[in-house]
């Protein structure tokens, strides 16, 4: 017995001397680093910034991990003084605050706009002196500008709409890309209906269930992208909605008819309470990507699922814009998801370091091919014109782009958890049939301004 | 044995100190940030008093309907998983063919946790119950989660599957301390197997259902993992538990202080609960 | 004779019956493991239209699978250790001194398992923080914190069970109260201490939160904090996900499978008299 308990006591002694003995290898790395390489880089070139930096990164975007990962390393290549992090989060929101108490603090993270420039304030560098300031595209900067600074640069644009199966509509003789107003869409998702419960299609697609999906399971899609299509014909741009007391709710039958429109076309329209416990996965890849569906409200992000599932699938995807009735039609809501803000309170050294690399990742031509071949992205600057983008959704955002033809994103404007907790939730309600759509955009005011007092 | 109080604290500091230091002070800072009107980022928070506590009790209309479904939700499920933890303990320690293995079956729930388990279950209830549904013609086993009462009895099925597997482990280990030589005389003397569950292992066991207890109403009340992935609070809200609820407060409507607030009316209201079923449980074991 | 022989019968189907309930889920997830994502989306039931090892390959590359096998193992192995012989002590001398403070001790550490992790989550990364303990030794220190106080009430409740004469015997004998406790008291704990370490296991080879708040840093990262890279904003790789999740449980499942021996033998062993 006594054996046994040297025993248990030896491995746990190892264990913990293992955890101890074991520095994380980023330390371990910046120290190693540190000294020789410092020497390197006097023999090689002249010490430019030869002092020792460390960039965490904490960003949102899980998919794209790896792919920043490689980026950082080419980056460090080159920058051996430099040691990055990414620590790519599912969690984001409680990770960021968790970090931001203590002392160990990202020195780069996402923000989305007005809202979180409030609530960081001074954590928040400003980044109105940097190089590529002066190159990103007209607008953009709108959501992380006021009078004070610049705080943010720009991801990406994403832009989202009605993405369709083109094959499904080719098959069935229906033009949807010409369809711009309200009636023309209903129209088109109608004919489209008429043909699948007729049996016309089952052969070409035997999965093909019904023209649209609409997941209320994903409180996101309704209660900020379909809401915000309506709120940004109110305002002009997310600063604005974000001075604004409170909101009218101009358009919101429009936005009922948004909503009925995908519910009505649905495969539960004879018990649309289904409908709130179907989310992103059925309707994107168990949905449109299986062709059981042919039409679903998404973005040009569903090209990560695509990708994952059938590369040669994308080519069969066209997005069209959703109609406001009275305000836009033919016309895709374009903007940008989130920007990399810098952290104030980090080092002079880590701030500088981490200037650079946005800087570098964005304008150096290596940083450009891995902005748009890898990570995907869309430009959001000039200087990128020898690079296309490649995926057809990618494209059709550019194209509305190039004609004027887009609404801005004022979603950065919405009052913390007013989208999920109060519209999606609301939504839910009304497909229930608990609510009625009247009551539920009343309380959806008042909800507003008074989550806008705080 | 001399009962010297430095050997009780020699012996008592070792997890005491870690459990002080990881557990009770950022609680008693929480109780603090309770007060203020903190958003959880940054270093500032004014000190408002008792009004996060007066605005919940007056007016959180979504914080007592959480705290209603999940006591309702924690009571049906004490009883549920410990009766069926208790069930499956006394089949493994059967001399049957297979317990091995039916013990490992009843356990392996508890391995799968998170989003995979969330996952799961969704495609059971959602898909393979729909197709139960156009199989047999009953209605009833379509949209399962989009009906608040179904979503509820889910959630139950999904939570009893995880957690009897775990108290049957807690069951069996106490199960052993029952003195074989007892029931062998008993059966001796003629007893009935009924009769030897009720009026020997029954009784011996009361400790271990006191623990068994506790444990599975602290694991209910803090549900949080199965609560969202399987329901997310959904449909519109009414499948949302306290802790969820108490998260999304502090992460979705930046208000942490008064997800602190939530959290210690919580803690009080639970505390008053267990202590009650504590100092019964223990009476009773003190009275056999 | 013959009736009990009916009666164990329907036992064992009853048994085989149940079993199979409990692991459906297990094998929708062995299933899906072995098809591709749109085979996952078509039809979750419908067996993989051909075998192959490629999300098994995939997953393992992206899980960079030794490096977090090991961290996951080493955090896991000293928490786990270190959480039973530190709460069997704090629990035997608990049972054994029938005072006022042991009574309020101990109901002190159990209400203390209602306080919800959400709760004291940004108290406690601000405080680790200034101690300097977001690493892995930190980590195995909090899941001591966390852990003590189930372990403490699993072993408080075996230890009463054991007559003290036995202790005072010993004591009689000469010995001092840490001999008595190693050598008298823990060979006597071996079911609960089983019982106490698979809980503890499984509960710290899953976590997810903790790691994640304390240890995110490349080379530290645990198999769970991998595992989440499959959980995209946008695209859940259920495909890998699936065949990941049953590389990182495994492990646990084999680990189970050994000590539940152990709970068996104790049984005929008679280890408790």
């Amino acid at each position: 017995m006594k054996k046994r308990i040297v025993n248990t006591v030896g491995i746990t002694v190892l264990c913990v001397s293992l955890l101890m003995g074991c520095q994380p290898k980023a330390a371990e790395d910046a120290q190693t680093a540190a000294v020789p390489k410092e020497a390197v880089a006097e023999a090689a070139e002249p010490a430019k910034d030869a002092e020792p930096a460390t960039v965490d990164i904490l960003q949102f975007k899980v998919e794209i991990a790896e792919e920043l990962e490689n980026a950082a390393k080419l980056y460090m290549e080159s920058h051996k003084n430099v040691t990055i992090n990414i620590e790519s989060s599912s969690s984001y929101q409680s990770d960021l605050r968790a970090k931001m108490s203590g002392t160990d603090q990202p020195e780069i993270f996402c923000i989305d706009g007005p809202e979180h420039i409030l609530n960081w304030g001074d954590q928040l560098e400003n980044l109105s002196d940097q190089p590529w300031v002066k190159e990103v595209n007209d607008g953009l900067l709108g959501a992380v500008t006021n009078d004070k600074g610049i705080w943010g640069l720009p991801m990406t644009i994403e832009g989202y709409g009605f993405i369709y199966n083109k094959a499904i509509f080719e098959a069935a003789g229906i033009d949807l890309e010409a369809a711009k107003t309200y009636e023309e869409v209903d129209k088109a998702f109608a004919e489209l209906k008429k043909k699948i419960d007729s049996g016309e299609l089952a052969e070409e697609f035997p999965v093909l269930e019904a023209v649209t999906e609409f997941p209320a399971g994903e409180k996101w899609v309704g209660g900020l992208h379909t809401a915000n299509l309506v709120l940004s014909c109110e305002f002009g741009s997310a600063m604005e909605a974000f001075e604004a007391p409170g909101i009218e709710f101009k358009y919101a039958k429009a936005f009922k008819d948004l909503i009925d429109l995908q519910a009505k076309y649905s495969p539960s329209a004879d018990s649309l309470d289904k409908l709130n416990t179907v989310d992103y996965g059925q309707q994107v890849g168990g949905g449109l990507l299986i062709e059981r569906v042919a039409v679903i409200q998404q973005g040009n992000w569903i090209t990560a699922e695509v990708m994952a599932m059938d590369p040669a699938f994308l080519d069969k995807l066209g997005m069209i814009g959703m109609p406001v009735t009275g305000a836009a039609e033919g016309k895709l809501p374009v903007g940008v998801p989130t920007n990399w803000a810098v952290n104030a309170k980090s080092s002079d050294a880590d701030k500088a370091a981490a200037k650079d690399f946005l800087n570098w990742l964005y304008t150096s031509e290596e940083g450009k091919d891995i902005v748009v071949n890898k990570l995907s992205f869309i430009p959001v600057m000039k200087g990128y014109d020898n690079l296309t983008v490649s995926d057809p959704l990618g494209k059709a955002i550019q194209k509305y782009s190039a004609e004027g033809n887009t609404i801005g994103w004022i979603t950065s404007a919405f009052p913390a958890g007013w989208s999920d907790g109060v519209m999606g939730t609301s939504i839910q309600q009304y497909l229930a049939g608990k609510a009625s759509w009247d009551d539920i955009i009343a309380d959806a005011k008042v909800q507003w301004s008074d989550l806008k007092k705080k | 044995m001399k009962k010297s109080k430095l050997t009780f604290w020699l012996f008592v500091l070792p997890l005491l100190i870690p459990f002080l230091m990881v557990v009770i002070w950022p609680a008693v800072n929480g109780i603090y940030y309770s007060l203020t009107d903190w958003n959880g980022i940054g270093k500032d928070a004014n000190f408002i008093g008792l009004s996060n506590y007066v605005k919940i009790l007056t007016s959180d209309a979504g914080f007592f309907s959480a705290f209603r479904f999940t006591a309702i939700f924690s009571a049906v499920c004490i009883v549920i998983i410990n009766l069926m933890g208790f069930c499956l303990a006394l089949l493994v320690t059967q001399k049957l063919k297979g317990v091995t293995f039916m013990r490992g079956a009843f356990f392996v729930p508890n391995l799968i946790g998170g989003v995979l388990l969330g996952f799961i279950w969704q495609f059971i209830f959602i898909q393979g119950f729909e197709a139960i549904g156009k199989l047999t013609g009953i209605s009833g086993f379509s949209g399962w989660l989009s009906d608040t009462k179904t979503a509820s009895i889910g959630l139950v099925i999904v939570v009893v599957w995880q957690l009897s597997g775990y108290m049957m482990l807690i069951y069996v280990a106490q199960l052993q301390s029952i003195p074989q030589s007892l029931t062998e005389a008993a059966q001796i003397d003629g007893a009935s197997a009924l009769r030897r569950l009720m009026s020997i292992t029954l009784p011996l066991m009361r400790p271990a259902f006191t623990i068994g207890i506790f444990l599975t109403l602290s694991h209910t009340f803090k549900l949080y993992d199965q609560n969202l992935t399987l329901t997310d609070g959904d449909p519109y809200g009414s499948t949302e538990m306290l802790a969820l609820n108490i998260y999304n407060t502090a992460f979705d409507f930046d208000r942490f202080g008064e997800a602190q607030a939530k959290a210690v009316i919580f803690l009080i209201i639970v505390v008053i609960i267990s202590s009650i079923q504590l100092y019964f449980g223990k009476k009773k074991e003190v009275e056999m | 004779m013959n009736k009990s022989k009916i009666v164990h019968i329907l036992l064992f189907v009853l048994g085989c019956a149940l079993s199979l309930f409990y692991l459906s889920p297990m094998f929708i997830l062995v299933n899906n493991s072995f098809k591709s994502l749109k085979e996952i989306y078509l039809n979750v039931l419908a067996l993989p239209s051909k075998m192959g090892f490629v999300n098994y390959t995939t997953a393992l590359e992206k899980l960079n699978y030794t490096e977090s096998f090991m961290n996951s193992l080493a955090i896991t192995v000293a928490a786990v250790i270190l959480l039973i012989v530190i709460s069997s002590m704090a629990a035997w001398v608990m049972v054994r001194y029938k005072t006022k403070t042991s009574t309020m001790l101990f109901m002190f550490f159990t209400s203390a398992l209602l306080i919800p992790f959400q709760c004291v989550m940004l108290p406690l990364v601000r405080f680790m923080d200034k101690l300097s303990f977001m690493n892995r030794p930190g980590l195995v220190f909090m899941y001591i914190g966390f852990g003590g106080s189930m372990s403490l009430l699993l072993f408080h409740g075996f230890i009463k069970n054991i007559p003290e004469e036995l202790d005072e015997a010993a004591s009689i004998d000469g010995a001092r109260p840490f001999q008595i406790y190693s050598m008298i008291i823990l060979p006597l704990l071996k079911p609960i201490a089983v019982t106490v370490a698979i809980l503890n296991t499984m509960w710290i080879w899953n976590d997810f939160l903790l790691p994640s708040l304390m240890i995110n840093k490349p080379g530290w990262q645990t198999l769970p904090l991998k595992t989440y890279l499959f959980f995209g904003q946008f695209s859940k790789r259920w495909d890998l996900a699936t065949a990941g999740l049953i590389m990182v449980i495994l492990p646990v499942i084999i680990f189970y499978l050994i000590c539940q021996k152990h709970i068996v033998k104790s049984i005929t062993d008679g280890a408790i008299k």
